[in-house]
């Protein structure tokens, strides 16, 4: 879900798939870069991206990944149920009051 | 190859080769690695190499994601080339119906062809499949032998014990002493059972009167015989020994599927039911397996009951005693081959017939048993319906095949007319197969839309033959849901649609394409698909196909017609167009012997007193009934040499019967009133029969013996053809009723003074007033009952006929198109001719001339064609000389009419054509 969500504003190439995550979760999570790729590809199997080689920004060759219809709606249905679950969580961490 | 996103795609290549896979994958690993190596390098400052091996390590593990992700992108491949494969499949096919609306006239065409070839190929199909073909729907048919004549199976013979047929107590002999046959089953009698389906069960009894009787074939079977078939039980359980013990055994029967769907519905508590079955209580024990009809091909059965029942249901007969009646066929499994079996049975019937019957010793030697595998059953076809059925399949074909030949033309002069568009096609870079593929998408639609239509025709024409040729109820052939037969159909529509569409795909995309690109390539040269002047291309190749088989057709259908037309006239000895005959059955008052008598003779009476009929009379057999009784006849004087020379037809008859039927009397006199059960036994005989034991001497006075009784000759009668217009009259005696030859089903022959079919309401009517329990089965004319003799005669020549005038039809039609089309090409030719100072008359002769080339060509192939199949089928055409002249003329004369009418308009249309234009073109 979070490499559907990466790419969300436009086609990106796996490099700058990868650098967006460390980025926006601040190195919490140590993450390798297999796994996104692996990711990357059942992605484009289950047809939910597509890839096309393009030009990166400086003019090597590079496989850009962009999101299909289909990746789209199935980003939606998940971030749905993800932030149900989480509100989920959060209710029951919460706590309660006027309880006996 | 760096560029814009997408453009990839375009130039691909179809399939991604794993090399290839392998190395996108490797570059989009080198990148990354790159990058996060630079980015290391700048943020914490390491060394290239440092960077790497960072890099590296960041990435994780290298080989599984290698593996994993070459995996993926196989998969990814195989689905997207498939897609492109399907989408590129459905362009085509898009294209296809698109540019097929465009030309309506066309395509109805072609379908609708097509759908007749196709259709009418596969319901005589079905028909040859349902006789000849199809195996028996039982566990390893091929083990299966039957004993006794295969042509048999519907027949009864009375007279010395015989082999062909078995009687039940030889029958009883034979199971009991065989060794090679362990198992040894028997099944007979084909007639119809009088069955009255009650609605409640349990009231049977007050249903006796006979009233919403149906008529079933049924047969009576050995309790083995299922068990011996191996056929299965589709609902309840399916005859045993045990229901078949001891005489007037259980009252069981098994219905058949096809009965068990059409009369109850494919009711599941049909099990337990009773029936009325000649008046007698028989309960349903079950219901056969689907498809299975009985042991003898195309005879469908509807009911078996044990053979035990035979004196209950056909009370007064006596055959599971009598050795003189052999009615059974039998069929077994036999150890070490049907050869053995057959030595094994014929020797055992030898003694058995010797020591239990006084037949003579040439009698016995004679006795021989048949035995030969029957995997498909006992063959129920006659010689006659099995040459139709040939026949019949041999006109379908060559109706398919002028099909194709005209579809093929249409498909070679449209793909011709597309050249330059698939000259442009191939020029920028689409391969040949590309384009086949959307010519041949093309015909496959054509064809999948002819192949659905053509099980309408299919339908109809199934119709026809079940109907009109009483077939179906006989054969159980289920069109509807056979899937053998859907499978037939669906082949040849995709079989011919294939190769029709593969031939003008082939030859249309083999083309010079700078030559096709050329506006109208045209001028003085020919078209390399049609034909030039001087050569005949393969269109016209097919159109001089089409017009030879066309005469083919033509010819045979003037001869059918004329060879039906000479059997219907054969002289039957009787004034067949005054003759009302009407069959009554007496089963259900349970009268016999004397009441029956006087019962006939008082109805006979009563008849002839009718206004309009001038007398009436009646016999046992009637006329052109289907009922036929042969008997052995002792001659004094007369000696034997085989058991055939001894064999007659016999017919009871009433008094007056010579002189109602119209028959003429050649010497003595015929039977009266007088010739009662207490006058001496009497008998008058026919010409052939006279001829045959005395010469040419007078036969009255003489005496024939009939089952130890000696009959007086008192008179000779001219041959009277009582079951078919066939072959000979051959020898028959008639024997008074009045002396014994009563029977509970008898015809009533009225002569009439006018149209007989108009005094058929009254004579049912009068009937039923006399005795109301009679059963009046059918009251027809003569002339109808002998044109149903003839059917398959007339139903060939009418189908040969409808063939040869829709050959006919296309054949005009190809030729229009043909010829049409080559003006179209030769356009600036003809302009040329004109500007030259050829008149248009000179222009129309000379397309007439080509067309009339085409013509004479097609008959010069077809006539001899023709001659030759009318040698072949010399036996079926009764009086019509090999070279039926009228036939051939009348054929090639249509044929001429329809290709000069058909070359017309297109050699007008060449005549005007306005030279200026025409040049101007080029």
């Amino acid at each position: 879900m979070l490499v559907l969500q990466t790419l969300v504003w436009g086609p990106m190439h796996g490099y700058a798939i990868a650098s967006w995550i460390r980025e926006r979760t601040e190195g919490d999570l140590e993450l390798e870069d297999a796994p996104l790729y692996k990711a990357l590809h059942r992605l484009e199997r289950q047809r939910y991206v597509s890839a096309e080689w393009g030009l990166s920004e400086n003019n090597r060759r590079a496989r850009y990944y962009q999101l299909t219809a289909e990746g789209r709606k199935q980003l939606r249905a998940e971030a749905l149920t993800w932030r149900r679950y989480a509100a989920a969580v959060a209710r029951v961490l919460e706590p309660v009051e006027g309880s006996a | 190859m760096a560029g814009i996103p997408g453009i990839r795609r375009v130039f691909r290549f179809p399939w991604r080769t794993r090399r290839s896979l392998e190395s996108d994958f490797e570059e989009e690993l080198r990148f990354h690695l790159d990058m996060r190596a630079e980015e290391l390098a700048t943020r914490r400052g390491l060394t290239p190499a440092e960077a790497q091996g960072e890099a590296l390590r960041q990435f994780g593990d290298v080989e599984d994601a290698r593996s994993y992700i070459y995996a993926m992108d196989e998969q990814v491949e195989i689905t997207s080339t498939r897609r492109a494969r399907m989408d590129g499949l459905r362009q085509d096919l898009i294209h296809a119906c698109r540019g097929l609306r465009r030309s309506p006239g066309f395509t109805a065409v072609v379908i609708l062809s097509l759908a007749l070839g196709i259709g009418t190929a596969t319901a005589v199909f079905t028909m040859v499949d349902a006789f000849l073909l199809r195996p028996l729907p039982i566990a390893h048919p091929e083990g299966l032998v039957g004993f006794g004549d295969p042509t048999a199976g519907g027949r009864t013979d009375v007279g010395p014990p015989s082999t062909s047929l078995f009687s039940f107590p030889l029958y009883t002999e034979l199971r009991e002493q065989s060794r090679l046959v362990p198992d040894l089953a028997a099944a007979g009698y084909s007639g119809r059972f009088a069955v009255v389906v009650s609605r409640e069960e349990g009231a049977p009894a007050s249903q006796a009167s006979g009233a919403g009787a149906e008529e079933w074939k049924g047969r009576l079977v050995s309790g083995n015989y299922f068990r011996v078939l191996g056929v299965r039980a589709a609902a309840g359980r399916l005859i045993t020994p045990d229901d078949d013990r001891g005489a007037g055994g259980a009252p069981v029967a098994v219905i058949s599927h096809a009965y068990w769907e059409r009369r109850f519905e494919s009711d599941p508590s049909i099990v337990g039911r009773t029936l009325l079955v000649n008046r007698t209580p028989v309960t349903i024990i079950g219901v056969a397996a689907p498809d299975f009809i009985g042991e003898v091909a195309g005879h469908g059965t509807g009911i078996w009951m044990p053979l035990s029942l035979e004196p209950v249901l056909l009370p007064n007969q006596d055959w599971l005693r009598r050795w003189d009646t052999s009615w059974l066929l039998l069929l077994g499994r036999p150890e070490g081959g049907a050869a053995a079996a057959g030595a094994e049975l014929t020797s055992l019937a030898r003694r058995a017939v010797e020591a239990a019957t006084n037949a003579s010793p040439e009698d016995v030697s004679r006795l021989t048993v048949d035995a030969y595998p029957i995997p498909r059953g006992f063959d129920g076809v006659p010689r006659e319906g099995r040459m139709l059925l040939v026949v019949l399949l041999a006109l379908a074909g060559l109706l398919l095949v002028v099909v194709c030949a005209n579809v093929a033309n249409l498909l070679l002069a449209r793909a011709s007319a597309r050249r330059a568009e698939l000259g442009v096609r191939l020029a920028l870079g689409a391969s040949r197969w590309r384009v086949m593929r959307s010519l041949l998408v093309e015909t496959l639609v054509l064809g999948t839309v002819a192949g659905g239509l053509a099980l309408f025709v299919l339908y109809g024409a199934t119709e026809i033959l079940v109907r009109r040729m009483g077939l179906g109820a006989a054969s159980g052939v289920d069109l509807a849901r056979d899937p053998r037969v859907l499978a037939f159909a669906a082949t040849l529509s995709f079989l011919t649609a294939g190769v029709l569409g593969l031939l003008p795909a082939a030859k249309a995309t083999r083309v010079d394409v700078g030559f096709a690109m050329r506006s109208h390539a045209g001028g003085l040269h020919g078209d390399p698909l049609l034909g030039g002047r001087r050569r005949l291309g393969l269109g016209r190749w097919l159109v001089v196909g089409q017009i030879a088989v066309s005469l083919v057709l033509l010819t045979g259908a003037g001869l059918f017609y004329r060879a039906a037309n000479n059997l219907g006239a054969t002289d039957i000895g009787v004034a067949r167009d005054e003759l009302l005959v009407v069959r009554v059955d007496a089963h259900e008052t349970g009268f016999e012997g004397v009441q029956l008598r006087s019962l006939y003779s008082r109805l006979a009476e009563r008849l002839s007193a009718l206004p309009g009929v001038r007398s009436a009379s009646y016999s046992r057999d009637g006329l052109f009934s289907g009922i036929e009784t042969t008997t052995t006849v002792e001659v004094p004087g007369f000696e034997p040499s085989s058991a055939t020379e001894e064999q007659a037809n016999a017919d009871a008859v009433g008094p007056d019967y010579f002189r109602t039927v119209g028959a003429r009397l050649l010497r003595g006199r015929g039977l009266e009133a007088r010739d009662n059960e207490l006058a001496p036994p009497v008998a008058v005989i026919n010409e052939s029969m006279a001829r045959y034991y005395f010469g040419a001497g007078d036969a009255t006075g003489h005496r024939v013996r009939v089952n130890g009784v000696d009959h007086e000759i008192v008179g000779v009668v001219a041959d009277i053809r009582g079951t078919s217009l066939r072959g000979d009259a051959g020898r028959r005696y008639y024997t008074p009723v009045a002396q014994g030859g009563e029977a509970e089903s008898i015809v009533f022959v009225v002569r009439t003074e006018g149209d007989p079919g108009a005094l058929a309401a009254a004579a049912r009517r009068e009937i039923l007033e006399t005795e109301p329990i009679l059963r009046v089965r059918n009251a027809l004319p003569l002339s109808t009952n002998v044109r149903e003799s003839i059917l398959p005669e007339i139903i060939v020549a009418s189908v040969a006929g409808a063939a040869g005038f829709l050959a006919l039809g296309l054949a005009a039609l190809g030729l229009f198109g043909v010829m049409t089309y080559a003006i179209v090409r030769r356009t600036s030719e003809f302009g040329l001719r004109i500007a030259l100072g050829a008149r248009p008359e000179d222009v129309t002769r000379m397309v007439l001339r080509e067309t009339m080339g085409l013509f004479l060509l097609g008959c010069a192939i077809g006539l001899p064609l023709a001659m030759a199949i009318a040698r072949l089928l010399r036996q079926q055409l009764v009086g019509v000389g090999l070279v039926d002249l009228p036939s051939l003329a009348i054929a090639v004369a249509v044929l001429g009419a329809s290709a000069s009418l058909a070359g017309y308009r297109p050699a007008r249309r060449a005549a005007g054509i306005d030279p200026q234009v025409a040049l101007s073109r080029e």
